[in-house]
């Protein structure tokens, strides 16, 4: 019934190696390609046709940018600590592209499978701050540095809160295991049962990648381009590498936690089990597709959030919100379960 | 044979990245190296089979109170902190101290695990415990008391903070 072209992909899947050149290739594939979704989608949204140059439509804009900055001069201004300058865009991308390794795209298309994926995801991707720190630490300039503080501290905010509303789903599914918590879904997504929690997730991830509209830490009106100002050529284009790889990552997170993963939609009812169909794979990236076509949709519709404003949401909203959501969801569960 | 060469691994990186740390000029530079200690140590427990602990140790040690370290060197003045370097050796007689006593536990248990022949199932019970799972349950109903009165200590000093932060505004 497979094809022989599935049934050599499962073939080579068999080594590992293969399994993490695959992953990271189509997540570093991805990145030129989400560029060009970011500004064609932008675009359309302000009435005007964006790339159109390189390709059609434009998409090859990526990687003629991409190309552009690999061949541009790397710059390491006066007055800044070499080291720690040149180790900052390393430590911001390394994190991003690692914490792939525990998300399952299908039944047999993940690396690992460990028991504790989702804090592993977490511990990971909490590393990716001290890139953004150090790099606006060592440029020896105070946008960068003002652009790193802000972004510190919204980071750890933030973080909590993400944490937290992780806390209701993994109760459902009863594992910390992201195969597991796909395959807790079948049936249900976590999604309807786990809506405030979804809230929560989806703000907290727009703040912990420095999206649109908690950008505060490269505003660009207040701050140039805030902790990478100081940054060209190749280092520039990995914090870019980075912040992308992230909003693939806290996507895929929202894709197998809230989303389903790999499960089609509707699979509760007899009839829509015909939507197994569709490769397992092309519904994981469909939904996180989605997710990032959103992140663009926010960006273009809402104003830049104020330093206090910031502080306020996630400390008195998210954060309560998302502990009611655990007391809500522990009752109903010693209710039901 | 492959976790053996592991150990010694983290065992050197762990010493290096430490001594590295307390005797670096540069106060970044020292919780850089700091940072690198952590992950060491949470590669120690994934060896012990602690994958829990692991995590855990990234999550709070490295991603949360190593970033505030960073914030607040990065508000104070450097320059205010040369003084401390120079009263290094002057805590030479508390450190050997310390460092004496924790040396004393750790040499006390290992004596007392050799002459108690008992340690191999209490190892083996300690390293099924990394499952978060069990871990949960350990601290839900055995160690419970012991787990409220930790979550109350943090709590006072939470408290705590906030009081005298608010008495400066």
């Amino acid at each position: 019934m497979e094809s022989d072209l599935v049934k050599m992909v499962k073939f080579l899947w068999g080594y590992s190696i293969i399994q993490i050149v695959i992953v990271m290739g189509f997540t570093l594939i991805m990145v030129p390609f989400l560029t060009w979704v970011e500004r064609k989608v932008i675009g359309h949204m302000q009435v005007r046709l964006g790339p159109m140059r390189v390709g059609y439509h434009g998409i090859l804009q990526g990687i003629a940018d991409g190309l552009k900055l690999l061949l541009k001069e790397n710059i390491v201004p006066s007055g800044a600590d070499r080291s720690i300058f040149i180790l900052a865009p390393i430590i911001s991308l390394v994190p991003a592209l690692i914490a792939f390794s525990v998300i399952p795209f299908d039944t047999w298309f993940y690396i690992t499978d460990i028991n504790i994926a989702v804090l592993y995801v977490l511990a990971v991707s909490s590393v990716g701050t001290y890139g953004i720190i150090l790099a606006g630490w060592s440029s020896n300039s105070k946008y960068a540095l003002l652009g790193a503080l802000r972004s510190a501290a919204q980071v750890i905010s933030y973080e909590l809160a993400i944490g937290m509303a992780l806390v209701g789903p993994l109760m459902l599914a009863g594992t910390f295991s992201l195969v597991g918590i796909t395959k807790a879904q079948t049936s249900h997504w976590f999604l309807l049962p786990q809506i405030v929690a979804f809230f929560v997730y989806y703000v907290a991830m727009l703040a912990e990648t420095n999206r649109s509209p908690f950008d505060l830490p490269e505003a660009e009106t207040e701050l140039v381009a805030g902790f990478h100002v100081e940054y060209s050529g190749m280092r520039f284009a990995y914090f870019f590498i980075a912040e992308y790889a992230n909003m693939m990552l806290v996507s895929s997170m929202a894709t197998v936690v809230f989303l389903g993963g790999w499960n089609p939609p509707f699979q509760a009812w007899e009839a829509m089990h015909i939507l197994k169909i569709i490769p397992g794979v092309l519904w994981f990236f469909g939904k996180m597709m989605m997710i990032l076509v959103s992140f663009v949709w926010v960006r273009s519709t809402f104003p830049r959030f104020r330093y206090d404003q910031l502080m306020r949401l996630g400390w008195k909203v998210l954060i309560p919100l998302a502990l009611a959501n655990i007391v809500v969801t522990g009752i109903v569960l010693a209710i039901v379960g | 044979m492959f976790a053996t060469l592991f150990f010694y691994y983290l065992f050197v990186m762990i010493l290096a990245s430490a001594v590295l740390m307390i005797t670096r000029k540069h106060i970044v530079h020292a919780v850089l190296y700091m940072l690198l200690m952590f992950f060491h140590i949470a590669g120690l427990y994934i060896l012990l089979e602690a994958e829990f602990l692991a995590a855990v140790q990234l999550i709070v040690y490295a991603g949360a109170i190593l970033v505030l370290y960073l914030f607040v060197i990065m508000l104070v003045n450097i320059r205010q902190l040369e003084t401390l370097r120079e009263q290094l050796f002057g805590h030479l007689p508390f450190a050997l101290v310390s460092a004496g006593l924790l040396c004393a536990g750790v040499v006390g248990i290992l004596i007392q695990e050799t002459a108690f022949k008992d340690s191999p199932a209490a190892v083996q019970a300690a390293t099924q415990m990394s499952n978060p799972e069990l871990l949960g349950q350990a601290l839900f109903t055995q160690y419970l008391f012991p787990f409220e009165v930790a979550s109350l200590i943090l709590l006072v000093a939470l408290v705590g903070a906030v009081l005298l932060a608010s008495r400066k505004i």
